[in-house]
């Protein structure tokens, strides 16, 4: 397993300007380590919908990368998003799962069941172009370079786990996060 | 006797939407708009973007406007009680212009409407302060472009419900 925070800072370190859509509390680790957040898109509200945000600015910013980072209990809720990316077939997207084994969103007791469902699995059905899963820190590190050079639409669980004390969500709101990334995207920088 | 024909071709919305410098048409196929997707398809100017559920079309919707580009949706009523949270999160609460086309499936202009799908969408519209609009004929197809301009002024959705299906 791999520490959230230490996951969240991997992809960090391998961004660069990538647009980073993250949600939940992929959102609560990716807030304490990122380093662009005029690149970044919070979901603190409607958590579900990262897919489908990070489809829609893959869409519109072709030419940049777009990660998203969800959550394997936000991705249950919007299985569909799995199809609808697949479909549109968005190369520049990577679609970032956090399977968090502390089960954190239940407050440690476990979705009954939920370890037969395979995202990843489901992700390849649906047409995503490769998917890779990662429980070690040193090679998700490592790993993240071949994941980043992929065509996507590219799928990566990380199994994670979390500090027993979780990071606050960011202080700004939805509105003035997603603002000043449109302001950044429309100025160019 | 003057009779009064409802028709509404494809074409008038097409033209509308490229007269707003619309990008993106997010939406949900279905048989009622298949005619109006070989149209859209052949359309250089227009990117269709099918999704799988229309709760998705908001959020897609969301992040083509947070990238630059100005989508619309295209989805019936009865996708539009699917679509409630999101369009409360992501419509209203990060102040997204968005043009909601909506297919007003039991659209009765006379008579009883026994179809509730049709007689829910304007109230629930009204209580999130959307502001909605109807057409029904190729005549009343510039209410797109008002709807167009009030969402860029306000700075939220609106609706324009299509009271008719289309016409070949």
């Amino acid at each position: 397993m791999i520490p959230s925070t230490e996951a969240a800072r991997a992809i960090s370190f391998h961004r660069q300007d990538a647009l980073v859509v993250s949600t939940s509390s992929a959102l609560r680790d990716w807030n304490q380590v990122s380093e662009r957040r005029d690149l970044d898109i919070d979901l603190t509200d409607c958590m579900d919908r990262a897919p489908g945000v990070g489809l829609g600015l893959s869409l519109a910013q072709p030419d940049r990368k777009v990660l998203v980072l969800d959550c394997d209990a936000t991705l249950r809720t919007d299985l569909g998003a799995l199809a609808t990316i697949g479909e549109s077939c968005p190369q520049n997207l990577v679609h970032f799962v956090f399977d968090d084994a502390s089960h954190v969103s239940t407050h440690g007791i476990p979705v009954e069941g939920i370890d037969n469902v395979n995202f990843a699995s489901m992700a390849q059905g649906a047409g995503y172009t490769r998917t890779f899963q990662f429980d070690n820190p040193e090679e998700l590190f490592i790993g993240l370079e071949e994941v980043m050079r992929e065509t996507g639409p590219v799928f990566v669980v990380v199994k994670v786990l979390h500090d027993q004390d979780l990071p606050p969500f960011p202080e700004r709101s939805m509105a003035e996060g997603w603002s000043q990334v449109r302001e950044t995207l429309l100025g160019g920088t | 006797m003057t009779t009064y024909e409802s028709v509404l071709h494809p074409p008038a919305i097409i033209a509308e939407l490229k007269k707003n410098n619309i990008t993106h048409v997010v939406w949900l196929p279905d048989s009622e708009t298949n005619f109006m997707y070989q149209l859209l398809n052949e359309e250089d100017s227009l990117d269709l973007v099918p999704v799988c559920r229309e709760g998705e079309t908001m959020a897609i919707a969301a992040g083509l406007w947070v990238g630059g580009k100005k989508p619309v949706v295209l989805i019936q009523n009865t996708g539009i009680f699917e679509s409630g949270d999101s369009i409360r999160g992501l419509g209203l609460d990060i102040n997204q212009p968005l043009v909601m086309l909506i297919g007003y499936r039991g659209w009765t202009r006379r008579g009883p409407t026994p179809d509730s799908a049709a007689r829910y969408i304007e109230p629930i519209l009204h209580t999130w302060g959307i502001n909605c609009y109807l057409i029904e004929t190729d005549d009343d197809a510039d209410r797109i472009s008002i709807a167009c301009e009030e969402a860029e002024r306000t700075q939220k959705p609106v609706g324009v419900l299509v009271g008719t299906e289309f016409g070949v």
